[in-house]
């Protein structure tokens, strides 16, 4: 087990979430594309996951609903959010991308909601299997209304934070 | 409250260089003048008041007149911005991977 490290990269206006598991790359592969296993661990926490259309194919896309079952986040507590990812560039065991989207229970996307495009890569050493997903927005619009819905929590600007997110 | 404009773009592309995530450093707290900040760097004045540019139309740092010399001064809400983005991505990741961790360990005890 290893702690999670996130970047911005020095040469792309993307971010990653790197993390190591002890487990065969066969296995973690599974763990992502087996609708079963991703639903036990998609979700935030405090949310269940349901899939419920899953073709894992180029072009072909998952459906997925998020029920928050939390009663602590009282915003969200019985509220469902729906989200599609539509598959693209699969070579098993090694590398996918998805493009992340909301949408209705029927996997009409919302229109005018900010989509993402996520590529996640896998790398086997020593029966260990390495994590990588690489997050950039579809457009700068996208990308500042999923910053505006998340600033209600408000911001910090201390010097510890900007530490902690300069030394990168 | 977060303008649409593209200037996100900008924020990005301005912090995913070394010198200018230095440079911001430099002017965190107290404001100082181009010729202050090129004194740590081996590079061109020209160079850095590129960098200097960059950062200044993502809107992280805004220059001030101080007699002869031009004062650059950090702009920390833009930074709160980029900060919070980054946060709530690690956050989700972080869960995530946490709860990816407990399904391969249940996997594994099921062999």
């Amino acid at each position: 087990m290893s702690k999670a490290t996130f970047t911005v990269a020095d040469d792309k206006k993307t971010l990653t979430a790197e993390r190591t598991f002890s487990a065969s790359q066969d296995k973690v592969w599974n763990a992502l594309t087996n609708p079963k296993l991703l639903a036990k661990w998609w979700g935030p926490r405090g949310w269940e996951t349901q899939i419920t259309h899953m073709e894992f194919v180029n072009g072909g896309y998952w459906l997925y609903g998020m029920k928050c079952v939390d009663p602590a986040q009282v915003d969200w507590f019985g509220k469902f959010s729906w989200g599609k990812g539509t598959y693209q560039n699969i070579r098993p065991i090694v590398t996918f991308g998805y493009v992340d989207e909301f949408c209705d229970e029927h996997g009409v996307v919302t229109p005018g909601m900010p989509a993402s495009q996520t590529t996640i890569t896998l790398k086997e050493s020593r029966g260990s299997t390495s994590v990588s997903s690489q997050t950039s927005y579809v457009s700068a619009e996208a990308l500042a209304q999923v910053l505006a819905m998340g600033m209600e929590q408000g911001f910090s600007e201390t010097w510890d934070r900007l530490e902690e997110f300069l030394v990168v | 409250m977060v303008e649409s404009n593209g200037s996100l773009d900008l924020l990005f592309a301005a912090l995913a260089d070394t010198t200018r995530r230095e440079i911001l450093a430099q002017v965190a707290e107290i404001g100082r003048s181009i010729g202050e900040i090129a004194e740590h760097y081996k590079l061109t004045f020209a160079a850095i008041s590129k960098h200097i540019l960059v950062l200044e139309r993502a809107n992280l740092v805004v220059k001030h007149r101080r007699g002869k010399e031009q004062v650059v001064t950090m702009v920390p809400r833009t930074l709160g911005i980029a900060q919070a983005h980054i946060a709530r991505y690690a956050q989700i990741w972080g869960d995530r991977f946490d709860q990816l961790e407990d399904v391969l360990k249940e996997d594994s005890s099921h062999e």
